[in-house]
């Protein structure tokens, strides 16, 4: 966000001295706004509404003010369920991070000065690709991949003549980490492209110096590549986190919250609520809960990113 | 973030290196981790690979042969089984008017916006980036309900038109969010060359903000595009009929509890997954992009 | 379209001419919208379509009333019949949203039960039957105990108005191989549960397991089963209607610790809580397992995809079995087109299709026994009528409240994965505690 930027804040000034009609410019502002704020603000205060009732979608929702919300701070699946939400930040988040920093830097520094672009794309791409697919897609893909009775990976552990198969989604100690990596796997595209295009905003002079002074490849990745792209693995590490507190699509597809509620989250146990029990506000409950969650982590994000652009700007 | 300045007017997305730059020597360090990445991206694409193979093999191949062995023949019968069981082309042709729709009614919306914002400099820019900001931090199961409640209301329940509706506000919120910072970036001599000779707000957005930015809205939008594309929970709820039904909500739910053949599962893997990646290829570079605006900003 | 945002080199020349791009970017804009407004509008407009949804598939009644639909085509050729083949999850998870919307199909099979077919009947989703059942004689044709499953009064099913006619019967059973039974030495089936254990015990010896889909509603059904085994009709009276307390530490308790029991030794697959149900059902129609529990729905599988041995069923030993009625055909209020609705609800009664229901594989209610010639039907509907005259169905686990079947399931599948018998019993008890009336 570098509007609140000290430049931008004298270039606005500039700027409002030429232009004496501001006020036309608000003609533009009103259907982008009218409809965020019909249609999005009006659906969430509405959730809110909902989340201080009692109602199985049919008839006219019940005011029951507090309970909901004093039932779920009691209610071990819903802690569970954010228990679950925050380990996914590990397999979304903090290990797609590291493995990307690590692949984006050998991709950009080691591969491609040596064998060109042409490879060093069709990597990136490769990793990338169960990014565009869509979850559900990959979801079913992973699903028979895991299965234990037709799936590749217990077939080939058969072929290798492995006798004890893992029972990779069905067993309730193994499902989460089953998903982790899966999630990893997802994931990691996301991080590796970010962080190759922060690398290539680096001052190249800075590495070449290094190189000249003799530092190993390893040294000028911790020193000069780690050093400069705070912002990226700051937003990264965001971004991310925020998508793992957030994942519905994969848990849905796959595991359903099972087995049990060894993978249950808080956005299945809310669309759960909603559309398996018909318990409407008890679900919205749980929607409401999470939304003002991120809605903190966004302004957390909101103020890295200004402190960043500043920062920026200074240098 | 001063990197992302020169979006719009420098839309080669990736100057990684000069091309004519020489080679530095390979070694056998170099061809070492150059094996390693080489399979470790062939082991990202393995799911992708087995889907391939098994959806061409008949049943009692799979069968005997198990899930590894490559195909003896090449046997489309599953992959037109599928084809015809859920009505592909239909699937197909939702996924595409609502993705398209909904991408193009968000550029527009978003153009108006940040250009009220990044141009315009109307007060109060801060709250209404913050504000359009929730829009993507909240989860979508906090605004489901009330949305399919609203669809019922005004008569759009089963139809594309309100998925529509929907992913053109969602991809607003974030278009808008973008558009903003660079539009903050814009040349200002053109601007002041402009309102000299008298022009409107709308010939400025016409005719010297509009056409400068384009490449920079054909990233947003083709991101716009996947992001609907592979939109899940909306059309989920708000679709219910299969004649409505995009190609994420029609394979990935309805398939695989009407089948676990794992054939005809391997094909509908492959199915769903090939649009995607047609257009993976078409538009990576726009992609790329998107994906790194989306995250740096 | 996608011309229109073509990459342009950036460049910093300014064309004021362009005025194009704009003006196609409106055009597309404005195009998009009514291009959606224009589907939103079709489906709503022709007032002759006939939607008829269901979620049978590969079963006797898909094939049944996929017949009697194209009968009813050819009586009424002004009518465009518009069938969708739902799945059940789909009707279990948003049939309420649907049927309180104008969308909602003219003609439906619906899941019967409380928390499905009875919250919609007390919203007011579902038409009141009696003036058809009145009309065409359903009342009379069908008995009470089978009636009693489509009526409603405040969502509790056993009495009032009609709402849903059943036009089937199912139930589980367990379905053996006879060759490999006998192969490891048990000429008979089973007859009281502890043969049953016996005999896991024996096949176990031999080197095998039951097939079990426990990922999937196997699970639910299976532990359902076993309680019905130690259950009377007092039970079912108590946990579907709530008639009285459920002792949770009899029926369901013996039903989770059997499993339990039998996870640990051995009986089941070890990794049974990841299998789907129809990769079990595929396990012992290729002869890999000798013996599953299932429903009568597996009926027409088994017959279809030739099995290369010999195979039978035999009743839980025991109390009562699993199974009802059938799912129900409802005419949901909003239809619009509810006459054309009962006429097919009553041609699917008819002794043309009733006998056809059962000579597919299908477990009519009607049927005219002499006219039965598909000898699998001949043995289900003799072991249906037995249950039925023992009043011995005990219907389906989940029934009592929404939500139940996928609190079941995803406990049943952890009951498979770590045995703890007691965690299953409390889940199922708490959530029935906290949401029955």
């Amino acid at each position: 966000m570098s509007i609140t930027t000290s430049k931008a804040k004298s270039l606005a000034r500039k700027r409002s001295e030429a232009v004496n009609q501001r006020r036309g410019y608000y003609f533009y502002l009103i259907p982008g706004l009218i409809a965020f704020v019909g249609l999005i603000g009006t659906a969430f205060v509405w959730n809110i509404y909902l989340s201080f009732t009692k109602w199985n979608g049919l008839g006219k929702p019940v005011w029951v003010g507090f309970n909901n919300y004093i039932k779920l701070a009691g209610d071990d699946v819903f802690w569970q369920s954010f228990l679950h939400a925050i380990g996914f930040i590990g397999a979304m988040s903090i290990v797609p991070t590291f493995l990307g920093l690590l692949i984006a830097a050998l991709l950009f520094d080691y591969i491609e000065p040596r064998f060109g672009n042409a490879p060093t794309t069709v990597m990136r791409g490769g990793f990338y690709i169960p990014q565009i697919v869509p979850l559900t897609i990959t979801g079913i893909m992973w699903v028979w991949l895991v299965s234990p009775s037709t799936g590749v990976i217990n077939t080939v552990l058969q072929n290798m003549g492995i006798a004890a198969q893992p029972n990779w989604l069905g067993d309730a100690n193994l499902a989460f980490w089953t998903l982790s990596v899966i999630m990893v796997w997802l994931q990691i595209g996301y991080t590796i492209v970010i962080f190759m295009s922060g690398m290539s905003r680096l001052d190249p002079s800075l590495s070449e110096a290094a190189q000249i002074d003799g530092a190993s490849w390893w040294q000028r990745f911790r020193i000069i590549i780690l050093s400069q792209l705070g912002p990226e693995i700051g937003v990264v590490l965001l971004t991310t986190t925020v998508a793992a507190l957030k994942v519905f699509a994969p848990i849905y597809v796959m595991t359903q919250g099972g087995p049990g509620n060894a993978t249950q989250v808080p956005a299945y146990f809310s669309y759960f609520n909603f559309f398996t029990t018909t318990k409407v506000g008890y679900g919205a409950a749980v929607a409401t809960v999470l939304a003002l969650l991120l809605t903190v982590m966004a302004i957390v994000i909101l103020y890295v990113q200004n402190r960043q652009s500043e920062g920026a700007n200074k240098r | 973030m001063s990197m992302e300045l020169e979006v719009p007017m420098a839309p080669s997305p990736k100057p990684l290196k000069a091309k004519k730059v020489e080679l530095k020597k390979r070694g056998i360090s170099g061809w070492i981790v150059f094996a390693i990445l080489a399979i470790s991206t062939l082991a990202w694409l393995l799911p992708f690979y087995m889907a391939l193979i098994n959806s061409v093999k008949t049943e009692s191949e799979f069968v005997n042969g198990g899930p590894l062995a490559l195909p003896m023949g090449f046997d489309l019968t599953n992959v037109i089984d599928f084809w015809n069981a859920v009505d592909f082309p239909r699937k197909l042709w939702n996924s595409v008017i609502s993705s398209l729709s909904g991408a193009l009614i968000a550029i527009v919306l978003s153009l108006f916006t940040a250009f009220a914002i990044g141009i315009g400099r109307v007060r109060g820019r801060f709250w209404i980036l913050a504000l359009f900001m929730i829009a993507f931090t909240i989860p979508q199961e906090a605004l489901i309900y009330p949305f399919y409640n609203m669809a019922k209301s005004i008569g759009l329940y089963d139809s594309l038109l309100s998925v529509i509706i929907i992913y053109a506000v969602l991809s607003t919120a974030f278009g808008t969010y973008m558009l903003s910072s660079v539009l903050n970036e814009f040349p200002e001599e053109m601007l002041e060359a402009a309102k000299i000779d008298g022009a409107t707000t709308w010939t400025i957005l016409s005719q010297i903000v509009f056409p400068l930015l384009r490449p920079t809205l054909l990233v947003l939008f083709t991101f716009f595009f996947i992001y609907n594309w592979n939109e899940f929970l909306i059309p989920l709820v708000l679709l219910p009929s299969n004649d409505n039904q995009t190609v994420t909500v029609g394979l990935g739910v309805v398939f695989g509890q009407w089948t676990t053949d794992p054939t005809q599962l391997a094909a509908a893997a492959l199915l769903g997954s090939l649009p995607s990646i047609i257009f993976f290829f078409i538009f990576q570079k726009s992609l790329m992009r998107g994906v790194t605006m989306g995250s740096t900003k | 379209m996608i011309n229109l945002v073509t990459t342009e080199k950036g460049n910093y020349h300014m064309k004021l001419e362009s005025k194009r791009g704009i003006r196609v970017a409106a055009a597309v804009a404005v195009g998009a919208l009514s291009l959606g407004t224009l589907s939103a509008c079709a489906p709503s407009a022709d007032s002759n379509v006939f939607t008829v949804w269901w979620y049978e598939k590969d079963t006797a009644m898909a094939t049944t009333w996929a017949a009697a639909l194209d009968a009813f085509k050819t009586a009424h050729p002004d009518v465009t019949v518009k069938f969708e083949l739902k799945t059940w999850d789909q009707i279990q998870k948003s049939g309420n949203a649907i049927l309180d919307s104008d969308k909602a199909p003219d003609l439906a099979e619906w899941n019967k039960g409380n928390a499905t077919a009875g919250s919609a009947s007390q919203a007011g989703l579902l038409t009141n039957l009696d003036k058809y059942a009145k009309e065409y004689g359903w009342d009379t044709m069908l008995p009470q105990s089978v009636l009693a499953y489509g009526e409603y009064t405040d969502g509790i099913m056993g009495s009032g108005s009609l709402y849903g006619v059943p036009t089937y019967g199912e139930y589980a059973s367990w379905f053996y191989n006879v060759d490999a039974f006998k192969a490891a030495g048990i000429d008979a089936p089973p007859t009281t549960q502890a043969e049953l254990e016996a005999d896991l015990a024996t096949l176990k010896a031999a080197g095998q397991t039951q097939c079990i889909g426990a990922k999937e509603y196997q699970n639910v059904h299976l532990a359902y089963g076993l309680a019905l085994s130690q259950a009377d009709q007092k039970f079912v009276n108590n946990f579907q209607a709530f008639a009285g307390p459920v002792d949770w530490t009899k029926e369901w308790t013996y039903a989770a610790n059997t499993i339990s029991d039998w996870i640990a030794k051995g009986y089941f697959d070890p990794n049974a809580s990841g299998i789907g149900a129809d990769d079990a059902v595929a396990a012992f129609q290729a002869g890999k397992c000798p013996l599953i529990y299932g429903g009568t729905w597996l009926d027409e599988g088994m017959q279809k995809n030739s099995v290369s041995f010999e195979w039978n069923k035999f009743l839980m030993p025991g109390g009562l079995s699993v199974g009802s009625a059938g799912n129900l055909l409802v005419i949901p209020e909003r239809s619009k087109h509810k006459d054309w609705a009962a006429e097919f609800i009553n041609m699917i009664l008819s002794p043309e299709y009733q006998n056809m229901l059962g000579n597919n594989g299908g477990l009519p209610l009607l049927a005219d026994e002499a006219a039965l010639t598909n000898p699998l039907t001949v043995k289900t509907y003799a072991q249906f009528k037995k249950i039925l005259d023992n009043d011995a169905l005990g219907m389906y686990p989940d029934w009592p409240v929404p939500g139940y079947f996928d609190i079941q399931l995803a406990a049943g599948q952890k009951l498979f994965s770590d045995g703890d018998a007691a965690a299953y019993v409390k889940t199922l008890q708490d959530f029935y505690d906290q949401n029955k009336p």
